[in-house]
């Protein structure tokens, strides 16, 4: 896919989003800012993350699989301001070639822990109808193990639960939301430490988030569910790796890359928990050099709201 | 039977008389008492999640017996107790912390 037909997607989307806005109930399956909480309540979403990569056409022959589950705990500090912690634990492994020889390693522990604050600077309610605006800011503490070792000696940065790095975001986040159907969006962009002269690509995101609602299909007074189908996109752009040597900044020529995933899926929403379901499907891989590409990333998981 | 037996006879039927009427008076009582029934024309309410804030933040206020809300509509029914009251002040408290915002009230009084 040429670099101008990315660019072409990149500024659809982000069109897309200036005249759509935030998730304030069902809210979108692979991005956590559009949650909502109210005032002194709590909500806790947890995630099963499973994705799988393309067979690699290096010499190497990696076969990398990565499962996560991850925890959400959200606060209402008041009905505008918000506070997010997500915590996730990696199961890790990677099949190589080297040498004639095939090795696996593997790993699992906790993984860096995310904090953030979201503020709804717009809110304008309808009669069944709802737009918010909100921006949110955050960091990510190096709470993962950075550092395993197995027999063949220090684990590649991919395959450790954690970065040893403290990475900063921040980004905006809008919702939309009537009785029959919702639209979240969000623009992010995330600062990458450094760690051991090491620095992972900065990202840049947009996502969008359109949730239909399936069933009932006429509300009636006693309506307590709703069955949504879900369709997302989401373009990420990551640059390279970057490595310092003697104060010199060197880039990673096998790192980095743009993606751009649709993503089908299923949400139950009922008044205390939501059950939800979506498969990331990359329309668009763009990586450079060898990068190990996306095949799919399966997430389901619930929603708790108390 | 003697005169002595039909006289305490007479003052039990007039105890029992006396208290079936302080009994008739006291149930008058309480069936005339009324609960307050709140209309709440609610802006925001979107889905079944928002139905259960919307629950959790008025169905603590003293006094209220039931929230129901109809999505449908976006009207939320609060049952008060007799002798208490929701204000308007209150009701778009509770419902602005709960993230949505109130657009009018109407009471009823409700025979029980």
């Amino acid at each position: 896919m040429s670099t101008v037909t990315l660019r072409v997607a990149a500024v659809m989307i982000a069109s897309i989003m200036v005249f759509v806005t935030i998730g304030v109930n069902a809210a979108a399956i692979t991005f956590n800012t559009a949650l909502p909480v109210a005032k002194g309540a709590f909500v806790i979403r947890e995630q099963l993350m499973v994705r799988r990569f393309k067979n690699d056409l290096s010499p190497m022959d990696r076969d990398l699989n990565v499962n996560a589950l991850i925890s959400v705990l959200g606060y209402g500090i008041n009905a505008k301001f918000a506070l997010f912690a997500a915590v996730p634990y990696f199961d890790k492994s990677l099949d190589l070639t080297a040498m004639s020889q095939q090795f696996t390693r593997s790993t699992r522990g906790v993984g860096d822990s995310k904090l953030f604050a979201r503020y709804t600077f717009l809110q304008h309610d309808e009669r069944s109808k709802t737009f918010r605006i909100a921006g949110f800011g955050g960091f990510k503490a190096p709470t993962g193990n950075d550092n395993k070792i197995d027999r063949l000696g220090r684990l590649p940065l991919t395959l450790q639960s954690g970065s040893g790095a403290w990475d900063y975001f921040a980004g905006i986040v809008m919702t939309y939301q009537t009785l029959d159907y919702q639209i979240d969006s969000q623009l992010s962009y995330s600062q990458k430490g450094t760690t051991n002269n090491f620095r992972a690509g900065n990202e840049a995101r947009a996502d969008i988030s359109f949730q239909y609602r399936l069933s009932p299909q006429q509300l009636s007074s006693d309506t307590h569910s709703f069955l949504y189908c879900v369709l997302e996109a989401n373009l990420i752009n990551l640059n390279n790796n970057r490595l310092l040597v003697n104060n010199n900044a060197i880039n990673d020529a096998n790192s980095g890359g743009t993606t751009l995933y649709l993503t089908p899926g299923i949400q139950y929403v009922t008044m205390k928990y939501i059950l939800e379901a979506a498969v990331q499907v990359p329309v668009i891989q763009n990586l450079n050099g060898s990068a190990l590409a996306t095949d799919y990333i399966f997430t389901t998981g619930f929603r708790v709201n108390f | 039977m003697n005169k002595s037996n039909l006289v305490s006879l007479k003052s039990l039927l007039q105890g029992l008389l006396f208290s079936l009427f302080i009994i008739s008076l006291t149930l008058s009582t309480i069936s005339s008492a009324a609960e307050t029934h709140y209309q709440l024309q609610v802006n925001g309410l979107v889905c079944p999640f928002c139905e259960y804030n919307v629950q959790k933040k008025l169905g603590k206020l003293d006094g209220v017996l039931k929230v129901t809300a109809n999505l449908k509509d976006g009207v939320v029914n609060v049952l008060v107790a007799d002798g208490k009251t929701l204000s308007e002040k209150q009701a778009k408290k509770e419902l602005t912390e709960a993230g949505f915002t109130l657009k009018s009230i109407e009471s009823h009084q409700r025979k029980k």
